[in-house]
């Protein structure tokens, strides 16, 4: 089904249709058509005559929205997709123990402590406990840094444990160690409290 | 003409926006949320879809930002009524697990990607918006008004040709 007005296929793609456009029936586009007008007259995108406002258009794709977080989080995916690139080298790292992957992971999203976590388990399985605690402490830092500018401390705590278990159990898969396992326990523990509403030590 | 017109807030969008959204979402993903979240996708019965949620920089709430990717599968349901059907399947069970759960979500962001896996739109709303909307407190005027929509890698060439296109 072909969409011939550029007006209709950015409508019809802004309106969800883009998936639908390549087993639509005539009825359903018909309804995607007038839902898209129905959202383009709403944002100002038609003139009073139902024509398109191409001056509008443009404004509106220039500059998508004055609301500074929802202009950000349409730009989520593009983070989110850094972000699974970022994964992606961190896993290869922790399971073929090489440091310099997770190391490149902490570089290219710095702030994110999964990677120090992801560090930490792996320096600890490699027998290095005096290295491992330092990441772990970066990790918890990080975290702190998130709860000091507002952050939910249970929330970001159950995240952050979360993601310790998921390291520690990677490299318990790995090579299994008594450190490793007292560590996963401990953080077991804590994912627990954190889940029957107890209190915990980092979030006093 | 345009390129004065559109250029500096193109330039603004992909560069100060795409800036702020890594600051924001800078922190590790809740993988508990984010499961929760996928899980409810998966049960609508929706392909290519996963979520990713994340703590957002100076607030308590997270964003959860839900992948429908037409190189993982995703292609709709077929017809639009179905799709309007699995919306509101969605934004229900999202709205009671976002309380039972604690999951703090406080805006959801849609990013469609193409078959390459490009991003290619992206639609985004306050949590509290959709959930007023699936518990019928909001008429879906009043929630397109609160919806925000942009093409996240769209670039100048591409907004001039798609204008030139229409005009």
């Amino acid at each position: 089904m072909g969409i011939r007005s550029p007006l209709v296929r950015l409508l019809a793609l802004l309106l969800l249709a883009a998936p639908l456009l390549s087993a639509c029936s005539q009825e359903d586009l018909e309804f995607v058509t007038a839902l898209a007008k129905e959202w383009a007259a709403e944002k100002g995108l038609l003139d009073s005559a139902g024509k398109p406002d191409y001056l509008n258009i443009g404004l509106l794709i220039a500059d998508p929205s004055s609301d500074p977080q929802a202009a950000a989080a349409l730009q989520a995916g593009l983070v989110v997709k850094g972000l699974e690139d970022a994964d992606r080298l961190a896993q290869q790292g922790a399971e073929a123990g090489d440091l310099s992957k997770i190391d490149a992971a902490i570089r290219a999203r710095p702030s994110d402590w999964s990677y120090q976590e992801q560090k930490a388990a792996l320096l600890l399985a490699q027998g290095n406990p005096d290295a491992a605690l330092s990441a772990l402490q970066k990790s918890e830092g990080l975290v702190r840094d998130r709860i000091r500018a507002g952050g939910n401390c249970r929330t970001l705590a159950r995240n952050m444990y979360s993601h310790r278990l998921n390291a520690l159990q990677t490299q318990i898969g790995r090579a299994p160690s008594a450190d490793l396992t007292a560590q996963t326990s401990e953080t077991q523990a804590q994912l627990r409290r954190l889940s029957a509403g107890q209190p915990i030590p980092f979030c006093p | 003409m345009a390129t004065v017109f559109f250029g500096p807030g193109i330039w603004r969008r992909l560069g100060l926006f795409r800036t702020s959204a890594e600051e924001l979402y800078s922190g590790a993903p809740d993988p508990y949320a984010s499961q929760v979240v996928t899980q409810i996708l998966i049960e609508a019965g929706v392909p290519g879809a996963r979520a990713v949620v994340i703590p957002i920089q100076g607030s308590a709430g997270q964003i959860a930002v839900i992948t429908l990717d037409t190189s993982a599968g995703f292609d709709g349901t077929g017809s639009a009524s179905g799709n309007e059907m699995m919306l509101m399947d969605v934004l229900q069970r999202m709205r009671e697990d976002n309380r039972m759960e604690m999951l703090g979500i406080e805006r959801v962001s849609v990013d469609y990607r193409d078959e390459s896996g490009g991003n290619l739109l992206a639609i985004t709303a306050p949590q509290e918006s959709l959930e007023a909307f699936s518990q019928g407190q909001l008429t879906r005027k009043q929630l397109l008004h609160k919806v925000a929509v942009g093409f996240p890698t769209l670039d100048l060439q591409d907004t001039l040709a798609l204008l030139q296109g229409g005009s």
